[in-house]
């Protein structure tokens, strides 16, 4: 299949459809639709591979009908030197359920922006963002979920471990308008820093115009757990493989939760 | 008669809950409302205390002679009636001594009463927490925020004894209480009891009544009161379920 | 439960003029203006330097346009600088304070004479930017601690203003701080000396009442080694149908094992109710520097008034295991408009800060928190507790928050929480049931949702907050 081809499934999709792309140099713009009709579902596994030099700036448009289901996962394994632009823009309609996740790492800068609108009531969406960040490397998440109609939500969770002069940032927004009542949302963001000149930066935003919704978000940023890491070198583990579990644990909850098994095989480990 | 409900018919969302329910409870008289899941017992508690999601739409309430269908839930508590709530709500950084305070004095107020300063309500109040053998420190806690199950309806029954209505609707108080809570929450009912006031108890469960002794007993099923009797009803009840008595009500009410 | 409805607010209480001879400078705003202020003072020469720096600098600053907030341009040569009741030469005691002032703090609720005052509390009575009145001043001096207007400290302790004015907020910060720095007419001084406990809360009450004036005050606290003071700013101003600039700086030092908190409540005029017009607009700059090691500095605000207020009180933590804290209720109703939060900067080892904001937006208000807690590199083990809750009432107003987090140190925490909450249906219902009045049942609930910042005022200070909000809640949501 040609590279950034569009999708369209009006079906209940019983294995999930695989788009491996690998990047070069040629791919400087792709635009690109994925499009469900109502009552639709289906998973969709997107691996993007990237050698250096590769400068791409990826628009994706996706629209569910109504009732219509759809898991969207990209995984980035770049080389350095290469930079992505993503953007997504989410139609959702009625009663539509989106899990969007974004597992990166490699890469000297990503920037990944999705923003979805909730059109009609019902509708629910999940984004995901998990990042690991090293060298001189720079990643930004930013999520906007814009809700406009009634009894819509979403929730937003970021987690990136951050390494060496590395540069996270999460940008997560909530929008709520005055005929948004019943809308639930949710945001996290949770950085880890390993080194001393890691930076990890979260504006999680809020912006609400009517008093019928329930919306909260949390930010963290701190460390592994000395204690933890003693535990585990005290049952006989390495300090290296004490980290790299905790790490491992750390990142565990939005892995499961946006790729259960079994697309979990699909994941490359980080 | 003390107090009243005649045909009553309420609805939610346009859905029916009640269809024509009536009760009459003279003053002295403990009478328990049982029935099946969605019989409509918690709405009737609801309608009764003026809760506005449900819509009147025939029927009316009368306590103590006053009508109480144009009231709104506060005038209707100032009238004499206290619900005890089946899963009372959680009121965060409301201090729960200053929330009991305001309640009583506006009681207090109403009935021509002097109002308690602090201090002096604190006194009344130790006294009600250890009838309920309730420890002091409750009082410094927020509104039901981080309650047991058991605290939150021990803590209206607290109330109902500082608040002292004219007619009280507990809404199945003796969900999710052990056996020792259940006893005291008993005792306090029965404390409260006297030959002025009446008692409603709204319950699934005959256990209750072992301890808080009704005069009548009702079926409640389709939002309607479909048999009434003493407290060998409750005991039939507990011995061969609803589904006799339900079963003789669809039979008669089969055409129509 | 029934919907909610609107009906008319009571009216601002404090909206009188009081009819005092003033000595007013036209409007306008050049270099002879600024020359004049100064000499009015009677200022020493660093003074007037640093007043003319300020105002050249201003001159090449544009207005910041960032805000959330909305409001038509401001004419700054519509504005005039100086407005002060004549007074008479000397004030040796509280006889000699012109009468019609003293009955217009009274009918504040601020007495100026001692036998009413509150006890324990020294007053700094400010009407129309400049000092009128300064209690126990005397009592004060026996401690070695100074509490006078600024304009008093340039002439008698040049030494201490020249060493920490603009010290933490310089003239280039800001494009209101400019301003201030070449306008300022008065403000508190406060000098807390080596291991001394301030004995008294010590209290600044602005009164604006000239109209068409601008406010341009600024304060200067210090608190040195081992000492620790409490402080209290009020505000109120007539309802004048413009609108009036309030472009204050508060300056914060706090050197080694030092304390200094620092208290508002506020409640300038917020404009008519139905049109917006008029009301105070309340832009400041204030600031916290934590010099010292294990210094404290806490902010906490009650804002309930003005028609825009735009203020971010800080700190900047740069002494070891220093503590930033910054609590506050802010409270909108009809149009107001406010963008407040604060900036907590970590660079010293072992910092902390706290921040509990509570943003109540009633009407068709819009309420904004706007936090930034910065960890440097140098900030090694710094922690962060922020809780950013809003509470809307009805469906016409707003609440956003945008908060900030940047981390540049591995061993920082930080958490950040926040929520939004409506007053729930069935809370209502459960406080009515047990015979509260709707009214009761709104205060109760938005004083539990202030809790945790209310009990941070002085004592003295708390119950006049809560009856503050209280009343700008009464009769609004029905």
């Amino acid at each position: 299949m040609a590279k950034f081809t569009d999708l369209y499934i009006d079906t209940v999709a019983d294995t999930p459809q695989r788009i491996a792309i690998d990047l070069t140099e040629q791919d400087q713009t792709a635009h690109w639709h994925i499009h469900l009709a109502n009552n639709a579902q289906a998973v969709v596994l997107y691996d993007q591979t990237a050698g250096s030099n590769v400068a791409l700036d990826e628009h994706l448009q996706v629209s569910l009908g109504e009732n219509a289901t759809l898991c969207l996962l990209i995984q980035h394994a770049l080389q350095p030197c290469s930079t992505i632009n993503q953007t997504m823009s989410v139609t959702m309609g009625a009663d539509s359920h989106l899990t969007s996740g974004i597992i990166t790492q490699g890469g000297k800068h990503v920037d990944y922006s999705a923003t979805a609108t909730f059109d009609a009531t019902g509708a629910h969406a999940d984004f995901f963002g998990v990042s690991k960040i090293t060298d001189k490397n720079s990643v930004n998440f930013n999520i906007h979920a814009n809700h406009s109609t009634p009894n819509s939500s979403s929730n937003q969770t970021f987690r990136s471990i951050v390494y060496d002069t590395a540069i996270s940032n999460h940008n997560s927004r909530v929008t709520v308008g005055r005929a948004a009542k019943g809308t639930l949302t949710h945001q996290l963001s949770q950085h880890i820093l390993l080194s001393k000149r890691a930076s990890g930066n979260a504006k999680p935003e809020l912006d609400i115009l009517t008093d019928d919704v329930q919306c909260n978000h949390g930010a963290t940023i701190g460390q592994l757990s000395d204690e933890a890491r003693f535990y585990l070198q005290a049952r006989g583990l390495s300090k290296t493989e004490a980290e790299a579990l905790l790490l491992n644990a750390f990142l565990q909850d939005s892995l499961d939760q946006m790729a259960p098994e079994p697309i979990r095989q699909w994941l490359k480990p980080i | 008669m003390l107090f009243s409900v005649d045909r009553l018919c309420a609805s939610i969302d346009e859905t029916p809950i009640l269809n024509g329910l009536s009760l009459s409870v003279n003053a002295g008289e403990v009478h328990a409302i049982m029935g099946p899941n969605g019989s409509g017992k918690s709405t009737l508690a609801k309608v009764i205390a003026g809760d506005e999601t449900y819509a009147v739409s025939s029927g009316s309430i009368h306590l103590n002679g006053e009508a109480l269908d144009e009231m709104d839930p506060d005038e209707r508590a100032m009238a004499g009636l206290f619900l005890a709530f089946q899963y009372p709500v959680e009121i965060p950084g409301v201090n729960n001594a200053d929330f009991l305070r305001q309640a009583y004095n506006n009681r207090q107020k109403h009935m021509g009463k002097p109002e308690l300063d602090p201090l002096d309500f604190d006194g009344v109040l130790q006294t009600v927490l250890k009838q309920l053998r309730m420890d002091t420190a409750f009082a410094d806690r927020d509104l039901n925020a981080g309650f047991s199950g058991g605290e939150k309806k021990r803590n209206e029954i607290l109330q109902l004894l500082l608040l002292n209505p004219s007619l009280a609707i507990l809404d199945e108080t003796d969900s999710g209480l052990d056996i020792d809570a259940l006893r005291i929450v008993s005792e306090g009912v029965n404390s409260f009891k006297s030959d002025t006031n009446g008692v409603v108890l709204i319950t699934h469960y005959q256990r209750l009544l072992d301890h808080i002794k009704p005069d009548f007993v009702h079926i409640l099923y389709k939002g309607r009161i479909i048999e009434s009797g003493d407290a060998a009803l409750a005991v039939s009840l507990e011995k061969h379920g609803y589904d006799d008595i339900v079963q003789a009500y669809e039979s008669a009410h089969a055409n129509g | 439960m029934s919907n909610f409805e609107q009906f008319a607010n009571q009216p601002y209480q404090y909206g009188f003029t009081s009819n005092i001879e003033t000595d007013a400078f036209p409007p306008g705003l050049d270099e002879s203006v600024i020359r004049a202020i100064s000499e009015k003072k009677q200022e020493p020469a660093f003074m007037l330097e640093y007043r003319l720096k300020a105002f050249r600098h201003w001159q090449t600053m544009r207005e910041p346009t960032w805000s959330a907030v909305d409001y038509p341009a401001i004419d700054f040569q519509a504005i005039s600088y100086y407005a002060a009741p004549k007074k008479k030469e000397v004030l040796n005691s509280m006889d000699d304070v012109d009468p019609e002032l003293k009955r217009t703090f009274e009918k504040l609720g601020i007495p100026l004479t001692e036998q009413k005052r509150l006890a324990n509390v020294a007053m700094d009575a400010i009407f129309d930017s400049v000092s009128v009145a300064t209690t126990f001043k005397e009592k004060l001096m026996e401690k070695g601690v100074i509490f006078c207007p600024i304009s008093e400290a340039v002439q008698k302790y040049p030494d201490l203003v020249e060493q920490y004015l603009g010290s933490v907020v310089p003239h280039t910060d800001n494009f209101y701080a400019a301003l201030n720095s070449a306008v300022f007419s008065d403000g508190s001084f406060v000098y807390v000396p080596k291991d001394t406990v301030c004995p008294m809360e010590l209290s600044t009450y602005f009164r604006i009442n000239t109209q068409d004036s601008g406010q341009f005050e600024r304060t200067l606290i210090i608190a040195d080694t081992n000492s620790s003071v409490s402080y209290l700013e009020g505000c109120t101003a007539p309802a004048f149908d413009t609108n009036q600039l309030h472009a204050a700086v508060v300056e914060l030092v706090a050197l080694d094992n030092a304390e200094i908190k620092y208290s508002t409540v506020q409640n300038w005029y917020a404009g008519d109710p139905k049109t917006g017009a008029g009301g105070i607009y309340n832009f400041v700059t204030k600031r916290g520097k934590c010099q010292g090691k294990r210094s404290k500095i806490s902010w906490t605000q009650v804002e309930t008034g003005s028609a825009i207020t735009w203020k971010y009180p800080s700190c900047v933590l740069i002494g070891d295991e220093s503590v930033g804290e910054f609590y506050s209720v802010a409270l909108t109703n009809h149009k107001q408009q406010a963008d407040t939060g604060t900036k907590m900067i970590h660079v010293g080892k072992n910092t902390t800060s706290t921040i509990i904001s509570k943003g109540i937006s009633v009407g068709e208000s819009d309420n904004v928190y706007r936090g930034l807690v910065q960890v440097n590199a140098s900030a090694d083990g710094a922690r962060n507790f922020t809780q950013c809750d809003s509470m809307l009432i009805g469906d016409q107003c707003s609440a956003k928050t945008f908060p900030d987090i940047q981390t540049r140190n591995p061993s920082a925490t930080v958490e950040h929480e926040a929520s939004t909450s409506k007053i729930g249906d069935d809370q209502l219902f459960y406080c009515q049931q047990r015979g509260m009045t709707m009214e009761q049942t709104i205060n109760m609930i938005v004083g539990g949702f202030c809790q945790s910042v209310f009990k941070q005022l002085p004592m003295e200070f708390a119950s006049e907050a809560t009856q503050l909000l209280n009343l700008k809640l009464e009769n609004s949501v029905g």
